[in-house]
């Protein structure tokens, strides 16, 4: 297995007999929403759609999988993202084939794709790797293999002795506990990447999102032996240590 | 005013009183006055003649009568059916004691008043509507409402005078500047009206008047203050007991007395210590409008002798006599002082008694500067916004919304006419742009078209005036609303982990939900988190050069004559030079170091200090790859450093700084702290890029500031900063006379002059400039706790679990004393066994060879070898190439993250 990382997307590589490329969460149409919300700025959808075209230029994949939420407003779909999830999918299929495993913000993405384009909700194996959005409980065909998700769009805050340096999407590396999801399961360890989200007005602390998981997967990823890598693959750390306050820092 | 004469055999100069109407003239005589004042008989002829007029008098001198007596008599002869006049005022409380005189004089000459502001009954605002009153008493928020509403404008079209009241304080601000582009909207509806300024001293008189009238002639009538102040400066202790008693000793001797303090905490602490005297009040911003009314009520009929306020009261509320004004702590200005003195002698021509209570150094030197430039009517100026991107945005909405539909054209003839307006047209199609990003106005050709948007946007935006919501702070474990957090601290600085002081105790922030910020108690912090609570008052520069040039010269007695404060100042001085300190002045900038970090002695005001060290703190956080905490005030800057800086690497990197660079670093480095992030979010708001109750539980904060990258709103947020927060044409004078030897910097031990409390301060944080850094300085970190597992290839009887940092140089066995030391990860530990078995196979043989070669580097190379092995997925091969480069430092980092990069590439670390 290859992996090679992706920062402008962000997004992640994985070859074994193909090369997929992965990219989690770009909620289209997101801007709409934030107005009802109090923010008001004009969409950045089209430049989103370009900073993927030019990601899969760049990395050359035989395969896009979106992991979920490609859309944003629940329920129903706003005029932006009409437009431009039209505009998006049509310049997709003209460089790649895709498939996109649906989100909790996704009802009434099927009216814009190609059934062979969509993949159930609770996830599906392709080569060894599970793939699914992350809101769901994993489909029990998933245990025992390295599952690839999005949905939580994991941020990481780098400190130094004076305070915060940087604020950053990350990748969240770690194993499940499978008995929270069956009592009988025993085969091998079934491990996630949770990839971070590829739309820049999204992210969740990590911090906050493993003190309290909103999640089937959060809630039963091992804390311990947890480990986080930046966008460009930089090794980071485990994730324990971004949890632990009360230390200092320096030496 | 003298009393009342029998006949109306009146001494005016003849040349004023002949040209007023009959009526007024009888009014005048009713109301008691026999003489005009000064200020009176040089400002009315100038009405009279019709021209506009900027009229600079100290409070008290009769300045309004001085506007109104000849506009009520031209508004005799040009009775119109809507407003005649505008009276535009900043504070609604003012509005009360202007409309009661205003009332009085309407009503005897048969003329119709009115108020019109926020507060104003529903019932009024309806009459008004219907029958304008002639002159209409208001706020320069309500005059952006009066244009909203069609009736109300069409009320517009008769208006001959506008008086700007207090133009001093609003020519400072985007209030202001949101003011006079109204008025020039005004024009479009009542043609050229005639306009008078009235203001208290400022140190540009002609920039102020250009303020008011644009590209109109303006005269100026200027009636020195000089002659009116009395000021003394006293010295009391620094306990809080002694300030009251010093207070105390001024209140009991003689009546009327206003104590102006600077903070709303010490308004209150100061009226509770004073509370058995009786016959004490407070008067600040937080009370309510009616206990602030009765205040001044009780005060004016003598219920109260002492009134403790704070800037609240400065402008020119009628509260009756006052005997005596006292300053409570530097007042930090000239002019402030001068308004707040002025308040004293209200009568016409008498002298104004001032007393500054000051406690500590810093304090007194400061009150002795500002007394005697305020002697001199040596007053600040007052700089206008210039072309602020987001008044002229707020402008457009309000312009496209009154008009539904208008041309570019149109717009800029009338923003062009005002001092503070656009410039060119490609200034103003760049913010129409803006606009239309956000949704506010739509552009058809050169036509420019309301939105629904539009209006919603209006009237949550009537004021610049930024408001600061507060978001109440929630503790978890005590299930208690402990305080609020401003607004600045969520858009800046809040993430789950963050910790701040509230109430004197630490919290660590887990959440914003539901608009509370949910926290915990937190036992240390690593750092303290940038706030402007209190945006305190900033020193001026040449206010604090010359406490530096009286710090070196010493010449106490030069600026007063109380021995208590020569004794005092010369006595500090001593005291520092005893403790073998050196005194910082304007000759001299000392560094020190302290606990809480390095300190540069530099009296150079606020602003100044600011740019100075925040390129400080850009370059030292650029070169060593750390944040760096900034603290400052007027005298010093507090750098908060981790230890591996130096007080001579802050001396190095301020000598190394290029004059001509200061403010290209400045703006290529501000993006990134809070003080711009903070100011960004405030500008967008009246962009309207953000509603003013936005839910920020929505987005991700750290965002927003990219999100809020468009050109107009970044242009706007730099001007502001580069014109009211940082000094940079100071800094440079500074750097350079340090660089020519003017300036001496000089190193020394902490000293009382260092460590004085910086609670007046602004606080920020400035993260390195690039990512990699906040990587590189990451992973020192985490190999610096990584576990190591130490052990003796050379007995093979030693073992010792200990973490990389405190690893030695040069490990050595505890046991046989041999350097011969591998280091092996915890998981590796089982190693050890293998590689000393009597009897080994092939593989244990390979294990054994491995360790010999991770030992052997660890003897060539020292800790640097177990640093790299401690690395993730670096065996000893890896660890081998990494040596081989003989990098070190940074560069070291960067081949450790390169090694580690490649480590997760590979198969072996997602197994």
């Amino acid at each position: 297995m290859n992996i090679e990382f992706y920062p402008a997307g962000p997004g992640v590589l994985v070859e074994e007999e193909q090369r997929i490329l992965f990219l989690a969460d770009i909620h289209m149409g997101i801007e709409h929403e934030l107005q009802k919300y109090g923010f008001h700025i004009r969409s950045r959808g089209q430049e989103r759609i370009t900073r993927i075209c030019d990601l899969i230029t760049e990395a050359s994949p035989d395969l896009l999988i979106m992991l979920g939420d490609i859309k944003h407003r629940v329920p129903g779909t706003s005029y932006q993202e009409f437009f431009e999830l039209q505009h998006l999918f049509s310049s997709l299929r003209k460089r790649i084939p895709f498939i996109i495993t649906p989100g909790n913000h996704d009802p009434g993405i099927e009216e814009f794709l190609k059934p062979d384009e969509i993949r159930k909700k609770e996830g599906s194996l392709i080569g060894s790797l599970g793939i699914l959005h992350g809101h769901t409980h994993p489909d029990m065909d998933l245990m025992g293999h390295l599952l690839l998700c999005g949905h939580h769009h994991p941020v990481v805050s780098l400190p130094d002795q004076v305070g915060v340096a940087l604020k950053t999407p990350c990748y969240v590396l770690g194993e499940l506990d499978s008995h929270m999801f069956s009592d009988t399961y025993d085969g091998s360890s079934t491990r996630v990447l949770m990839v971070p989200s590829c739309n820049e007005l999204t992210g969740y602390g990590i911090e906050k999102t493993f003190r309290s998981p909103f999640s089937p997967l959060s809630r039963s990823l091992i804390i311990e032996t947890a480990e986080i890598l930046l966008p460009d693959g930089t090794y980071a750390g485990e994730l324990t240590s971004y949890l632990a306050y009360d230390q200092h820092i320096s030496a | 005013m003298g009393p009342m004469q029998e006949n109306s055999h009146l001494t005016w100069p003849m040349t004023s009183i002949s040209q007023l109407d009959t009526r007024i003239r009888s009014v005048i005589h009713d109301r008691g006055f026999s003489e005009l004042s000064e200020v009176q008989q040089q400002a009315i002829p100038h009405v009279l003649e019709g021209n506009h007029l900027l009229l600079i008098a100290p409070t008290g001198t009769g300045k309004t009568e001085s506007a109104m007596i000849p506009v009520f008599n031209g508004m005799l002869n040009a009775k119109g059916t809507g407003f005649t006049t505008l009276y535009i005022t900043p504070l609604r409380a003012l509005n009360r004691d202007i409309l009661r005189r205003m009332e009085w004089w309407c009503q005897n000459l048969g003329l119709t008043s009115g108020v019109r502001h926020g507060d104003t009954s529903q019932a009024e605002r309806r009459k008004q509507v219907l029958h304008p009153p002639d002159l209409l008493v208001t706020t320069p928020e309500t005059v952006q409402a009066l244009f909203m509403g069609k009736r109300l404008r069409q009320h517009f079209q008769s208006v001959r005078y506008v008086i700007v009241d207090e133009i001093h304080d609003l020519a400072g601000t985007k209030r202001g500047a949101q003011l006079v582009i109204a008025l020039e909207r005004l024009v479009r509806y009542a043609g050229e009206f005639q306009r008078i300024g009235l203001s208290a001293t400022v140190g540009n008189p002609e920039e102020i008047a250009a303020f008011l009238t644009g590209t109109r002639p303006c005269s100026i009538v200027e009636v020195p203050v000089a002659k009116f102040l009395d000021i003394r400066v006293e010295i009391t202790g620094e306990k809080f007991e002694s300030q009251v008693e010093a207070v105390r000793r001024h209140t009991r001797k003689g009546p009327s007395t206003l104590i102006f303090v600077n903070t709303r905490s010490t308004a209150e602490s100061l009226g509770h210590a004073l509370l058995k005297d009786g016959d004490v009040d407070v008067h600040h911003g937080s009370l309510s409008r009616e206990v602030r009314i009765e205040a001044e009520e009780r005060f004016k009929r003598g219920e109260v002798k002492t009134l403790i306020c704070t800037s609240s009261m400065e402008l020119g509320i009628d509260i009756g006599h006052v005997e005596h004004v006292i300053q409570f702590g530097s007042p930090r200005e000239v002019s402030r002082l001068v308004q707040r003195i002025g308040r004293a002698g209200h009568q016409i021509g008498k002298v104004s008694t001032g007393t500054i209570i000051t406690s500590g150094f810093d304090d007194l030197c400061e009150s002795l500067v500002i007394a005697s430039r305020a002697r001199k009517g040596e007053v600040e100026n007052v700089i206008p916004s210039y072309q602020a991107g987001d008044v002229i945005g707020n402008q457009i909405a309000a312009i496209a919304v009154e008009y539904g539909e208008i041309s570019l054209e149109d717009i800029y003839s009338m923003m062009s006419r005002s001092s503070v307006g656009v410039r060119d047209i490609e200034t103003l199609e760049a913010i129409v742009g803006q606009l239309t990003d956000h949704y506010l106005v739509r552009r058809d050709n050169n036509r420019i078209i309301t939105t629904s948007r539009a209006r919603r946007y209006l009237s949550g935006n009537l004021s610049m005036i930024p408001d600061e919501r507060k978001f109440p702070v929630y503790d978890i474990v005590t299930r208690r609303t402990v305080g609020t957090l401003d607004e600045s601290f969520i858009i800046t600085s809040l993430h789950t982990g963050a910790v701040f002081i509230a109430r004197g105790q630490l919290w660590r922030v887990l959440d914003l939900e539901d608009g509370k910020v949910t926290v915990e108690p937190a036992r240390n912090t690593d750092g303290e988190l940038p706030s402007w609570e209190g945006e305190q008052i900033p020193v001026p520069f040449e206010i604090a050069r010359e406490v530096g040039r009286l710090r070196r010269t010493r010449e106490f007695d030069v600026y007063t004559t109380d021995a208590a404060c020569i004794a005092f100042a010369n006595g500090f001085l001593d005291l520092v030079l005893k403790n073998h300190g050196i005194i910082p002045t304007d000759q001299v900038l000392t560094l020190e170091s302290s606990e809480e970090g390095i300190i540069l002695n530099n009296c150079a005001g606020h602003q100044t200090n600011e740019a100075i060290g925040r390129v400080l703190s850009i370059l030292l956080s650029a070169r060593f790859g750390t944040t760096i905490g900034l603290e400052l005030d007027a005298y010093r800057i507090l750098l908060r450093v981790p230890r591996e800086i130096s007080v001579a690497d802050v001396r190095d990197t301020l000598v190394g700084i290029q004059p001509e660079h200061i403010r290209g670093i400045l703006e290529l480095a501000l993006k990134r702290t809070s003080l711009f992030k903070w100011k960004l979010v405030q500008i967008s708001k009246k962009f309207g890029a953000i509603d003013p109750d936005a839910d920020y539980e929505r987005l991700s904060m750290h965002r927003l500031a990219d999100l809020l990258a468009h050109p107009q709103i970044q242009e706007e947020t730099y001007r502001e900063l580069f014109t009211r927060y940082m000094d940079v044409a100071h800094a440079i004078e500074i750097v350079q006379a340090i660089h020519a030897g003017a300036i001496q910097i000089c190193i020394g031990p902490p000293s009382m002059i260092g460590s004085a409390a910086l609670f007046t301060s602004s606080r920020d944080q400035i993260p390195p400039p690039t990512a990699d850094q906040a990587v590189i300085s990451a992973l020192k970190h985490r190999l610096d706790r990584q576990e190591v597992i130490l052990v003796c290839m050379n007995c093979r009887k030693w073992k010792a679990r200990t973490v990389v940092a405190r690893v030695p140089e040069q490990p050595v066995c505890g046991n046989c004393g041999a350097r011969l030391i591998a280091a092996l990860k915890p998981y590796e530990a089982e190693l050890y066994p293998v590689a000393n078995k009597k009897t080994k196979n092939a593989e244990e043989k390979a294990i054994e060879q491995k360790l010999i070669r991770n030992a052997n580097m660890v003897l060539s190379s020292g800790k640097k070898a177990i640093l790299i092995l401690s690395a993730k997925g670096v065996g000893p091969e890896t660890a081998s190439r990494i040596l081989a480069t003989y990098t070190s430092g940074d560069a070291l980092m960067r081949e450790i993250l390169k090694a580690e990069r490649n480590f997760v590439k590979t198969h072996r670390f997602w197994q």
